[in-house]
């Protein structure tokens, strides 16, 4: 069984971007263009090893996204990673406290993005 | 993740005290932050900094390095590229966009194996790398050089706040300057549309304060009506902040004796009216000026933002417009914009285009005024005065061009041609029986008598026209004497030993202080003609007069008196014993061929090889001056 990843991101780009390297690495890529679509491939998916999520986003951003789901208390969720141009204190913070697992600023470098998941996905699994 | 290899104790060195080492002198309060997950390594390189005087702040992930830098604010963070949470990288970006993110130096640590991430920091924007495990003095060695970088960026940082202070302010007053005027005024416009008003002043006699009083005393005169004007208002020096809101008042110097004065508020012709009569009794008291006491006033001319069609250049030439119809005016005085003063100014700008070509286009004439002896009633010489023969406007008087003249520094060629001609005609005239002996006068301005080569054209005119240097007399104004009293007295002398009379002109009108009539050799002294206007019918006038006469005689100086009317201002001087008079009692001035017609019969016989008398008593002693003319006119 191949693991899965969920990228949400509202730039296509950047979703593409994510993508190339991680299909490389692979690992199968589910992608979301917002919070609220982010949220539903979480619930959708609490197996995938792994989600990559965006903090400005139209409708609902990734740190609502988070602090919503955690709301939820659902049994099992894929550990979260954020992936923006933020870098404000105050959103890490937030981000860490809504149970965020790692914070990185845009652009990002394949290397160091393939690191992070590797990492972060492993413990994970 | 890349673990941190704990640093191997024996590569440390003895104690870094030892080193002494300390960044007083170079940075001060020198402060350092660590951010790394290793807290040995972290603990080890902490001390060896702290060992050499740097303040270090630690943290073990990213984003506490990121709450200490904005907490600290260090000069330089070092940064591990692994730490959890937020890796190296992103705390460098993320620290860049921070305040103060782009001054701070960025160390990023990486182990030596690592060389993709040497790419990776650079492109994040770290300043530096550092190959791990450190060596502690290495790491000390490095800081401090790090420092001294830091320093010279500091001071380059300091300078450059100092220029760009200078680039909006004035270096005399501090005052905001014309670019910050102009950045303000566009805000005014686009976000106070419609309403404020824009007052442009300009000081009464500024000129001739710096012309008697020395160019420190109008430095001084500038920034005491700065200071005037803010306290007036409750202003301080820069009380508009580059790319705010417009909302307050400001004081700006343009230059020279130019302030403006803008207020955002005002929206109404009584309500500027007002402001600019605060502005003007702020002004108008007695200033102090190297012991001087000195009555200031001021030309204000005012534009209403909401009636002045077009931006800010346009307001602004408003107003400066206004400003020259206030001090046509009586001066001293408010005046606002209206159309039809536009067209006025104009003729102002005509006139300095005009006035470049009418050298070369010989287009400037010198008339001729007689000076008559009082006692003979005979020419005993003239004062020649410069017109201008304009090709549409006629014969231009003086009054309505030697204030641009001298604004552009044209005064100073045209001055030498007037002394060029008045050689010339000087010496035409002494070849004429009927008008032998006649001195001519010749006005020079204070910028031209301040010129380096003003003695040596003098010389060569004489030369080239062979005239008798003792027919002519230069006439100076006190403004001259004041600027640079050994410079005046050695150019003074020079005249003297070419031969010239030198005649102090308008006496009584500057800053007169009477000991210049002893320090320079004059030969004559002109009353000027506000005393002699007066001289009958106010008893001041004729006091002065008196005075000034019988102090010229004394002195043995020739004395004249000048804008003479009437017959009773003439005998009246003559009784106090006034040498000579000129004015249009007798003529006014004329042009060469006419001045000749008219004074061919009047003139006084002097032989010219002896030149004008001058019978030497010595000093101090009473010889009535009545004596003096019967002995010339008894030929002795």
């Amino acid at each position: 069984m191949s693991k899965t990843i969920i990228v949400i991101d509202d730039s296509e780009t950047i979703r593409d971007q994510v993508r190339l390297v991680l299909d490389e690495a692979g690992y199968q890529v589910i992608e979301a263009e917002d919070g609220t679509a982010g949220a539903a491939a979480i619930r959708a998916n609490p197996d995938a090893v792994l989600a990559i999520c965006d903090v400005n986003m139209p409708r609902m951003g990734g740190l609502d996204m988070l602090e919503h789901l955690k709301t939820l208390s659902l049994p099992r969720t894929p550990p979260v990673v954020m992936l923006t141009t933020e870098g404000r204190p105050d959103l890490i913070d937030r981000a860490r406290s809504a149970g965020a697992k790692g914070w990185i600023v845009k652009p990002f470098k394949p290397n160091m993005l393939l690191a992070t998941v590797k990492k972060i996905a492993s413990v994970a699994a | 993740m890349n673990a941190v290899v704990a640093p191997v104790s024996r590569r440390f060195n003895a104690p870094a005290r030892r080193e002494s080492m300390s960044f007083e002198a170079v940075v001060a309060a020198p402060r350092v932050l660590l951010v790394d997950d290793d807290d040995g390594a972290r603990t080890e390189a902490a001390t060896a900094l702290r060992a050499i005087g740097c303040t270090v702040v630690e943290a073990s992930n990213g984003l506490d390095g990121l709450k200490a830098f904005e907490t600290t604010r260090p000069h330089i963070a070092f940064l591990e590229v692994m730490t959890p949470f937020v890796d190296g990288f992103s705390t460098c970006r993320a620290m860049r966009d921070l305040v103060g993110g782009a001054d701070v130096a960025i160390v990023m640590m990486t182990d030596m194996d690592d060389v993709e991430s040497l790419r990776f920091g650079y492109e994040a924007g770290a300043t530096d790398f550092i190959i791990k495990p450190m060596n502690s003095m290495v790491l000390q060695h490095r800081v401090r050089f790090m420092f001294r970088a830091i320093a010279a960026a500091q001071q380059n940082r300091a300078h450059e706040l100092k220029i760009a202070h200078l680039a909006y302010h004035d270096a005399l007053t501090g005052l905001p300057n014309r670019r910050t005027l102009s950045e303000y005024m566009q805000k005014l416009v686009v976000e106070v549309p419609r309403r404020g008003a824009v007052f442009v002043l300009d000081l009464d006699g500024f000129k001739r304060v710096n012309d008697t009083l020395g160019h420190s005393a109008g430095d001084e005169l500038i920034c005491e009506v700065g200071r005037r004007v803010l306290a007036a208002f409750g202003l301080e020096t820069s009380a508009w902040k580059r790319g705010s809101r417009p909302d307050g008042q400001l004081l700006v110097r343009l230059g020279g004796d130019e302030f403006v004065f803008v207020d955002p508020r005002v929206d109404t012709a009584a309500a500027a009216q007002a402001i600019g009569e605060r502005i003007l009794s702020a002004i108008g008291t007695v200033f102090e000026l190297n012991g001087h006491e000195v009555l200031v006033t001021a030309s204000i001319g005012i534009a209403l933002v909401g009636e002045v069609e077009g931006g800010v250049d346009e307001l602004l030439q408003c107003a400066d417009t206004a400003m020259y119809d206030a001090k046509a005016h009586d001066r001293n005085n408010a005046k606002f914009y209206s159309r039809a003063l536009s067209d006025k100014t104009r003729q102002q700008v005509d006139t300095e285009s005009a006035l470049r070509h009418a050298l070369a286009d010989n287009q400037f004439v010198l008339y001729y005024q007689p000076k008559m002896s009082l006692l003979t009633n005979e020419v005993v010489g003239v004062e020649a005065l410069l017109r201008w023969r304009h090709p549409t406007r006629g014969i231009v008087a003086p009054g309505e061009f030697i204030g641009t003249a001298e604004e552009t520094g044209l005064i100073v060629p045209i001055g030498i041609w007037a002394f060029g001609e008045v050689c010339r005609q000087a010496k035409r005239w002494s070849e004429r029986a009927d008008l032998k002996g006649v001195r001519i006068a010749v006005n020079v301005s204070a910028r031209q008598f301040r010129s380096p080569t003003f003695l040596a054209q003098v010389e060569q005119e004489l030369l080239v026209s062979g005239v008798d240097a003792r027919l002519i007399e230069m006439e100076i104004t006190e403004g001259v004497l004041l600027e640079d009293t050994k410079g005046v007295r050695v150019v003074l002398d020079g005249l003297k030993r070419l031969g010239l009379q030198i005649a102090l002109d308008d006496f009584g009108t500057g800053y007169s202080a009477l000991g210049y009539l002893r320090q320079f050799p004059f030969d004559t002294l002109k009353i000027d003609r506000s005393f002699i206007t007066d001289l009958l019918t106010d008893e001041g006038s004729a006091a002065i007069t008196s005075a000034v006469v019988a102090l010229a005689n004394r002195l043995r100086l020739n004395v004249v008196a000048e804008g003479v009317e009437v017959a009773g201002q003439a005998e009246q001087l003559r009784r106090l014993g006034c040498d000579e008079a000129q004015g249009y009692l007798y003529s006014p001035a004329l042009p060469p061929e006419e001045l000749a017609a008219w004074a061919s019969g009047r003139v006084r016989r002097l032989d010219v090889e002896e030149g004008p008398r001058r019978i030497s008593f010595p000093r101090g002693s009473a010889i009535p001056s009545l004596r003096i003319h019967a002995l010339l006119r008894d030929g002795i």
